[in-house]
């Protein structure tokens, strides 16, 4: 065996734990090799000078030191435990299955309320919104008033139109307020105005007539009466006009007051015309930069359209000729008469 | 030698007495326990370490984690064996430590000359006739504690385990968990290692 093979057994031979067999093989080569029988000799040194080594005592306060690590270390932990108290409250789980599903709800009917809100401008144009208001079931009054609150001038003014002098002086004072750069709708109708128009406004549109108004309607201001430009009118209809010739001059005496600009004059002959024939203008909208009116809503009974018609055509001409009643069996009839101005 | 290898094996009546206790609640019994080892673990430990600092604050948490985990002894071995193993353990991890590695590197400069707390063989005052042999001892001592610290990590246990603490080789396998050949092998080496660093100095 060689001296490397030898050597690894050295360490078993100090320890005395090699079997007899391979102590005499070991005994046999040490006593024939000087280097691995001092090889032998330093490791049996070094092992005893091992096992004599005085032991490394631990500091005096080592128990101590313990001690306070210990505290320390459990009172950390009892502070944790204390911030992360399990959570004991037991919630029944009906109530906690209620409570989610009521907030469900809630926050689905907010969503669809900021929905309609987003929707409500780009469904219609203004003038149809208004006139389909009235008929449209799906918002609710709560919706109405929230979306669109009418400011209370407006309300107020709507409800004095209804009471028809009192209501063209509540308007008047209202136009010199500061003009407002859109065309925008005075007001919303009164519900009980809207009320007596459901009936015939639910079975279809507005009547819808384009007027091109002349230059002498909208440039005297002062004057309504010598404004108005007489077309000679059919001999067939000159009896009707007789008829209705007193009641318009009881109305023009009525309204004998100086009007100041064109929104007034307009709206004041058209009162002239329609009152008469029992109808009442329901909205107007009209254009604040120019200072004029763009339209009316308009309802009056249904047997006095021809008369309407006759008077409107003396205020200008019609762009289309006005159509005729389909229906004959309508009480109330609404219009909407859309204003041409000449340049 | 072989009588010091036989009494480290197997839990004596009193260990058992105190673990029980222990696992009851007494800390009067904890403390007993920690006064009975502590000095064979503090020695253990500190010839892993080499620094005496290190040593304490290693031999401390091995018996904070023996008192955390008394309560699963359920003496299939004896208590020294689990306690060092517990130790063995706590020093590896403080050795694979990167605050360790890096106060390692730079206190190897201040403990060169032996300070108080990294070398208590620096102050040896021991029993020699002479001042001189005095001095010869005590750097004997310190030359062999800088080549057994040397060794590598697996053969410097296993040789601090049987010549210095003087477990057997079953002993040493249950603590390391290591097998009886692989025990044998790395402390021939390990041996054989530290005769060619101390070649002539001792």
């Amino acid at each position: 065996m060689d001296c490397a093979a030898i050597q690894k057994l050295l360490s078993e031979y100090i320890d005395g734990t090699l079997d007899a067999k391979s102590v005499q093989v070991v005994e046999r080569h040490v006593s024939v090799c000087e280097d691995c029988k001092e090889t032998l000799a330093s490791l049996s040194a070094i092992v005893e000078e091992l096992n004599t080594l005085k032991p490394v005592e631990p500091p005096a306060d080592f128990l101590e030191k313990i001690h306070q690590r210990m505290e320390l270390r459990f009172d950390l932990n009892r502070i944790l435990r204390k911030l992360f108290v399990p959570f004991k409250i037991k919630i029944p789980l009906q109530l906690a299955a209620a409570a989610t599903a009521s907030i469900l709800v809630v926050m689905v009917l907010n969503l669809q309320k900021s929905e309609y809100q987003k929707i409500q401008p780009l469904k219609a144009p203004k003038s149809e919104q208004l006139a389909e208001k009235p008929k449209s079931d799906h918002p609710t009054s709560e919706f109405k008033t929230k979306t669109k609150p009418p400011a209370p001038a407006l309300e107020e003014a709507a409800g004095r139109l209804s009471d028809s002098e009192q209501g063209v002086t509540a308007k008047r004072s209202r136009i010199k307020t500061p003009l407002q750069p859109s065309i925008q709708k005075e007001y919303e109708p009164h519900p009980s105005v809207l009320a007596n128009v459901r009936p015939s406004a639910e079975k279809g549109q507005p009547m819808e007539l384009s007027l091109f108004l002349n230059p002498i309607v909208v440039g005297n201001a002062h004057a309504p009466d010598i404004g108005i430009q007489r077309i000679p009118l059919p001999e067939a209809d000159k009896k009707t006009i007789e008829k209705e010739t007193a009641d318009k001059d009881a109305l023009k005496r009525k309204f004998a007051y100086r009007t100041e600009n064109q929104v007034d004059d307009l709206l004041f002959k058209m009162n002239q015309i329609i009152r008469p024939l029992n109808g009442n203008i329901l909205t107007k909208e009209y254009d604040k930069q120019k200072d004029r009116v763009t339209s009316i809503h308009v309802q009056m009974p249904a047997k006095n359209y021809a008369s309407f018609c006759k008077e409107l055509s003396r205020l200008g001409t019609f762009k289309t000729p006005p159509p005729a009643l389909s229906n004959q069996s309508l009480q109330t009839l609404k219009l909407l008469i859309n204003f041409t101005y000449p340049e | 030698m072989n009588n010091r290898i036989e009494k480290s094996s197997g839990s004596s009546r009193a260990d058992i007495e105190l673990i029980r206790a222990v696992q009851a609640g007494d800390m009067a019994a904890f403390d007993e326990l920690v006064l009975k080892h502590k000095d064979r673990l503090f020695n253990l430990v500190y010839w892993f370490l080499g620094d005496y600092q290190d040593a304490n604050d290693c031999a401390q948490e091995t018996f904070i984690k023996v008192f955390k985990s008394i309560k699963n002894f359920r003496f299939e071995s004896a208590f020294s064996t689990w306690l060092y193993r517990i130790a063995v353990n706590t020093c590896k991890n403080k050795l694979k430590s990167s605050a360790y590695r890096w106060k390692k590197k730079t206190v190897s400069l201040e403990t060169s000359n032996g300070s108080k707390n990294g070398n208590p063989f620096s102050e040896i005052v021991n029993g020699s006739p002479t001042p001189v042999m005095a001095l010869e001892r005590k750097e004997r001592m310190i030359r062999i504690q800088k080549a057994i610290n040397s060794l590598p990590e697996e053969q410097n246990q296993v040789v601090v385990l049987r010549d210095i603490q003087g477990l057997s080789y079953q002993d040493i396998s249950d603590i390391t968990g290591l097998n009886l050949g692989t025990v044998k092998s790395r402390l021939a080496r390990g041996r054989l290692e530290l005769k060619n660093k101390l070649k002539g100095r001792i």
